[in-house]
């Protein structure tokens, strides 16, 4: 059994020896403590002894060569024994030295890092970034229902969306405490270069933790180059205009990347059709008045469409349906949505489970998304798990347009405006109420003529309304 | 006081002198277990450092056995020591487990110290060991502080400071052991002169007659063949019993010789080599076994039994440090105050 | 005071020799003993044995046992014989093995040395250089692995300098003798069998000049000794990232030259104090201390600090390696401090 014969470590600093004199040749016979090889190390001159009886054998390195810490100098072998392949037979891995071993903990930052962190004071407040806060204002959203991924539970603007994406349900939140009430957080570059660029820092949000403004949001603030911004606040002496910059930020930026994702991630078209609504302005002026005491106000056209959109998607539930991974899934129910106006933005609550509401009933329900819409008090819960969409902007006398799907919704209803057009009744040529119909359809799950045939059902319940008995 | 020299200074008595009263059988076993123990347990430390088993700062005690075990042998489990750099010995003599102190060497977490304190600084207070220290002379004021304190608390305990000739010009010994005669305290110094620093000759570092030192503060000092077992240890055992009576220190200077050099990187250039094959000769352990065989006191067969039964146990000391787990990362800042 | 980039780190046309930190230290001490006969060298195991890590091997044989001589451990022996040497006409250089032992020596270093010149009204000079191997990473327990030089900063009339590299020691070396005041010298143990560019010709580096390593745009790490080479280290890990680092090297703690520190915070306006020693009253703390004072307004982060756990480097392995500052989390404390945190 060949004993190999290794380089020893002499010193917590060597790397390596280099051979000085052999004291013995290939095929001397040892004992065991007889001194072998000279070597010297950068500090040191040594001796190897052999580490057991043997016949030395497959002398490694010649004088002169360096060989490195627990490598093979030679072998003590056995009579008739050959030493084994060069190279092959490496010594047992020694315990690195060398290198410091990689921590079995993570925990780096516990013994060499401690940041001091600020103890929270309690009051109840939801835990919010500014600029989460400021989203939830803008779009109505009650943060206090919610639950956020930043640190400590923090709610980040990533946790909000206006017109919610599949994403797994939020649970309602634990609320946390807060940190410091009404001071501004900011770092003093911060304050220098907003100080320098007159910018007043308490209109920022900061991107720091905690929500500390620092100066990247400065930056981001002087949006116009200042020889641009120079020349906008020069008073234009001919043409009356002012210049003014909106920040294409918070809601307007929430709503402009997610019409982006929405065209570029399926394929979309817009069907059109007009449709004869006399019968139903005549219902519509009945139920309002029928029951404008009961509930408090009157029943809308939006809530005629809302309802014959609904009965419409019972019939078609392809039409009710979303993508998810390889499979299109037909929903049991409709949660209706209405795209509603508000400024700064737009809001598209939903109104859960409308398959089994009648119409009085959905109307009211619509009634209170709109009032909490414009009251900036809708919950996530409003904004999120819609299964279509109506969309009308028939009061600014629109008559076709492209709605653009609200996804994870397959189809979306524009309506135009309702106005008394010339129209063939009965085979005369009479004033009739008529309205366009713009559907927009997502082609990927629906194609045109099944889109088209449920665009025609909407129309029939429409100009028919005693259909929806 | 006046200064008593032994013998013993040079190789001529050993061959002429007449068979001695040997201690008891049980005794004489212990001894050599206890010497064989060390010697064994260095050499497979050195042998594991020079494979890159293990790392750190060693000093071995390998030819200066006879001291600490002659010392240790007239000592109580409840009497203290304290150690030095150079302490593996000592610490075995007073009783120290194999396994711990090899894991203690591979930095692991069954280690003596947990890991955390290394070859330099083994220390555990069941066994009266106040620690390895890694300050050349450091251990001596300590030491006296134990005299001190178990003198106030009326313990019957006596301190044994070990170190070597580099603590001899060093300012805490001489705070230290004049402080300790000036109060009577139950302490025996034991300095272990290998007759060199690291390459300084005690002769170039420490001026006139050593145990002169002893004399200039008040207490009786001997210098001793620190490699004959038996004379370390009758001289130790009257200083042990001045100081258990309360009548106050003693100074015993142990000549000797380390076998290897300072660490396991000194190939010692610095001593010549006839001086060391006539230490190597003086080796405490062969001394110790012609002695006895001779005297007919034990046999050889029993001899040579130990010797395997200790080469098993460091065996097995190795195979329980490489086995055992380093501490965690976690415990890098326990330890460091008492809760 | 401006920085000057460092030479040592593009090697010139001339292609200048890659020596041992310990190396480069031996020709610093070689070449002032040479031109000065005033300079005298002392300490434990010097001579004979060379110096425990060998930056004196060979001065015994060739300059004698009057200028090299060997002394007992002996440490406030060492530290109080510089203050008599000097005051009274030579240049002494004295060896403390490790910097842990200068304890014993502090009477002799605080209150005689550092405190001579002024008590005495300024009318002498004490031309001393103690210097003393200290730092952690090779093994060597609690006593012989401390980072001890905030301590001597503290006290009026010591001048503390550390080298993080070859080519700094040689010049930091030739400089620290030629000075006339207490000049405290700690070499890294660590550092003493890294190579770093040497010059053939004579050179000197200036003490209280710090030197910017490396240039970057994005954060600023401020080190010494060894740290620096890790922060470097760091700096290439974080530039794949995308994240550019300059790193600076005090090379001498007092006096502090801040100045580049500043002018590098007012470029980045992140920065980190890197040190092996303890993070809890070191000296990054006066570092970090000034630049707030110096750079407030530039901030736009918390200064951080890097510095070993609170406990005395222990043993084992894993635990000494994890116990003070690396590679990994000197990046991720540039992450982190991205990240304003």
């Amino acid at each position: 059994m060949a004993t190999p014969v290794l380089m020893p470590l002499m010193g917590m600093t060597m790397e390596e020896g280099i051979i000085s004199t052999w004291l013995v040749a290939e095929g001397d016979t040892v004992k065991e403590g007889d001194p072998i090889l000279d070597f010297e190390t950068d500090k040191i001159n040594a001796t190897i002894d052999a580490p057991a009886d043997g016949i030395i054998g497959g002398i490694t390195a010649a004088p002169g060569v360096s060989v490195k810490v627990q490598g093979i100098v030679c072998y003590l072998l056995e009579p008739g024994e050959e030493p084994p392949a060069a190279a092959a037979a490496a010594a047992p891995a020694p315990v690195s030295l060398a290198a410091p071993p990689a921590p079995t903990t993570p925990a780096q930052s516990a013994p060499v890092a401690a940041a001091p962190v600020p103890p929270p004071t309690p009051n109840g407040r939801a835990k919010a970034s500014p600029l989460a806060r400021k989203i939830a204002a803008e779009q109505g959203l009650d943060l206090t229902t919610m639950q956020g991924s930043g640190p400590g539970g923090r709610i980040v603007a990533e946790d909000l969306s206006a017109v919610a994406p599949a994403a797994p349900a939020m649970a309602v939140a634990a609320t946390a405490p807060a940190g410091s009430a009404g001071r501004i957080m900011s770092s003093p570059f911060a304050r220098k270069l907003a100080a320098e660029a007159g910018i007043d820092i308490a209109t920022l949000t900061g991107s720091g933790p905690d929500g500390r403004i620092v100066a990247a949001d400065v930056r981001a603030a002087e949006a116009t180059p200042p020889a641009v911004a120079a020349a906008l606040r020069a008073p234009a002496a001919s043409t009356g205009m002012v210049s003014s910059t909106v920040p294409f930020t918070g809601i307007r930026r929430l709503i402009a990347d997610r019409m982006v994702e929405s065209l570029a991630n399926s394929a979309q078209l817009t069907l059109v059709s007009e449709a004869d609504a006399t019968a139903l302005v005549g219902l519509r002026n009945e139920l309002a008045a029928q029951y404008e005491s009961t509930i408090g106000f009157r029943i809308a056209y939006n809530d005629l469409f809302a309802r014959i959109a609904v009965r419409a998607l019972g019939e078609h539930p392809n039409m009710n349906a979303r993508l998810e991974g390889d499979q299109i899934v037909l929903l049991p129910y409709v949660n209706i949505g209405l795209a509603i106006d508000l400024e700064g933005g737009l809001a598209v609550p939903n109104v859960k489970n409308a398959e089994s509401m009648q119409l009085v009933e959905l109307a009211v329900a619509l009634r209170e998304s709109i009032s909490r819409a414009t009251t900036g008090s809708l919950t996530l819960d409003d904004v999120t798990g819609g299964t279509f969409t109506i969309t009308s902007l028939g009061p600014m006398d629109v008559d076709a347009f492209t709605p653009v799907l609200n996804p994870p919704e397959c189809a979306i209803l524009g309506i135009g405006r309702i106005q008394p057009k010339p129209a063939v009744f009965e085979n005369e040529v009479t004033v009739r109420q008529m309205v366009t119909l713009s559907l927009t359809f997502d082609h990927r799950i629906n194609d045109g003529a099944p889109a088209a045939r449920f665009l025609q059902r909407i129309k029939q319940l429409l100009e028919h309304p005693y259909l929806l008995i | 006081m006046a200064t008593t020299k032994a013998k013993t200074k040079g190789s001529s008595s050993r061959s002429k002198k007449k068979a001695r009263k040997l201690p008891p059988k049980d005794m004489l076993e212990w001894m050599y277990r206890t010497m064989k123990r060390i010697r064994l347990f260095e050499e497979a430390a050195d042998r594991a450092f020079k494979s890159a088993r293990m790392r750190g700062a060693l000093h071995f005690y390998s030819g200066e056995e006879a001291t600490a075990t002659g010392v240790c042998a007239a000592l109580e489990q409840t009497d203290y020591i304290t150690s030095t750099h150079r302490g593996h010995g000592h610490c075995i003599a007073k009783g120290g487990r194999l396994d711990r102190m090899m894991a203690e060497l591979y930095g692991r977490s069954t280690g003596y110290c947990g890991g955390k304190g290394g070859s330099m600084h083994i220390a555990d207070l069941d066994l009266g060991i106040l620690g390895a220290n890694g300050i050349v002379g450091a251990g001596i004021p300590i030491a006296t502080g134990a005299a001190l304190g178990s003198k106030i608390r009326g313990e019957d305990k006596v301190t044994v400071c070990f170190f070597g000739d580099g603590a001899l010009p060093t300012g805490a010994f001489h705070e230290g052991i004049n402080f300790a005669s000036v109060q009577d305290l139950p302490v025996v110094f034991v300095c272990e002169n290998n007759q060199y620093g690291m390459a300084s000759h005690v002769s170039d570092t420490s001026a006139g007659n050593l145990a002169d030192r002893a004399g200039s503060y008040g207490m009786p000092g001997a210098i001793v063949d620190g490699n004959d077992i038996f004379e370390v240890y009758e001289t130790f055992t009257a200083f042990v019993k001045r100081a258990r009576k309360g009548d106050g220190p003693s100074l015993m200077i142990a000549d000797t010789y380390r076998h290897h050099g300072h660490t396991v990187n000194d190939m010692a250039a610095y001593r010549q080599a006839e001086v060391v094959a006539k230490w190597l000769e003086r080796d405490p352990l062969l001394r110790f076994r012609r002695e006895v065989i001779a005297a007919k006191a034990l046999t050889k067969k029993l001899l040579d039994s130990i010797d395997t039964e200790v080469e098993q146990e460091v065996t097995e000391a190795i195979e329980f440090a490489e086995a055992s787990p380093f501490p965690s990362i976690d415990t890098i800042e326990e330890g460091v105050y008492a809760d | 005071m401006t920085s000057t980039q460092s030479a040592a780190s593009t090697p010139t046309a001339a292609q200048p020799r890659m020596i041992f930190f310990n190396q480069a230290l031996r020709e610093a001490l070689d070449e002032e003993m040479e031109r000065d006969p005033t300079v005298f060298i002392y300490g434990e195991e010097i001579g004979t044995w060379g110096g425990a890590y060998k930056v004196t091997e060979g001065f015994l044989d060739k300059y004698g046992p009057g200028r090299i001589v060997d002394t007992p451990i002996s440490e406030a022996l060492i530290g109080g014989a510089a203050v008599g040497a000097a005051i009274t006409g030579s240049r002494p250089v004295a060896e403390f093995m490790y910097q842990d032992f200068m304890g014993i020596a502090m009477d002799q270093i605080v209150n005689q040395a550092a405190k001579n010149r002024y008590m005495f009204g300024g009318k002498n000079a004490l031309p001393i250089v103690y210097r003393a191997a200290f730092g952690a990473g090779i093994g060597n327990a609690a006593q012989h692995t401390q980072s001890l030089e905030a301590w001597f900063t503290h006290v009026p009339g010591l001048k503390v300098v550390t080298p993080s590299n070859a080519y700094d020691a040689k010049g930091l070396l030739k400089s620290a003798i030629r000075d006339d005041n207490v000049v405290l010298f700690f070499e890294h143990k660590a550092l003493y069998r890294e190579r770093g560019h040497v010059p053939e010709e004579e050179y000197l580096v200036p003490l209280g000049v710090s030197d910017v390593k490396r240039a970057g745009v994005d954060v600023t790490i401020v080190s010494y000794a060894r740290q620096v080479q890790f922060s470097l280290k760091a700096a290439e890990v974080l530039a794949e990232e995308g994240i550019d680092v300059e790193v600076i090297d005090l090379r001498t703690l007092y006096p502090l030259d801040i100045d580049p520190v500043i002018e590098s915070v007012q470029k980045t306006n992140r920065v980190m104090v890197v040190h092996e020693a303890v993070r809890f009253g070191g000296f990054g703390g006066e570092v970090a201390s000034q630049i707030q004072e110096l750079a407030f307004d530039y901030l736009d982060a918390p200064v951080k600090r890097l510095g070993a756990a609170h406990a005395p480097v222990p043993f084992s392995e894993p635990l000494e390696f994890a116990s003070f500052p690396s590679v990994e989390t000197i990046s991720q404390g540039v992450r982190d401090l991205l990240q304003g945190i």
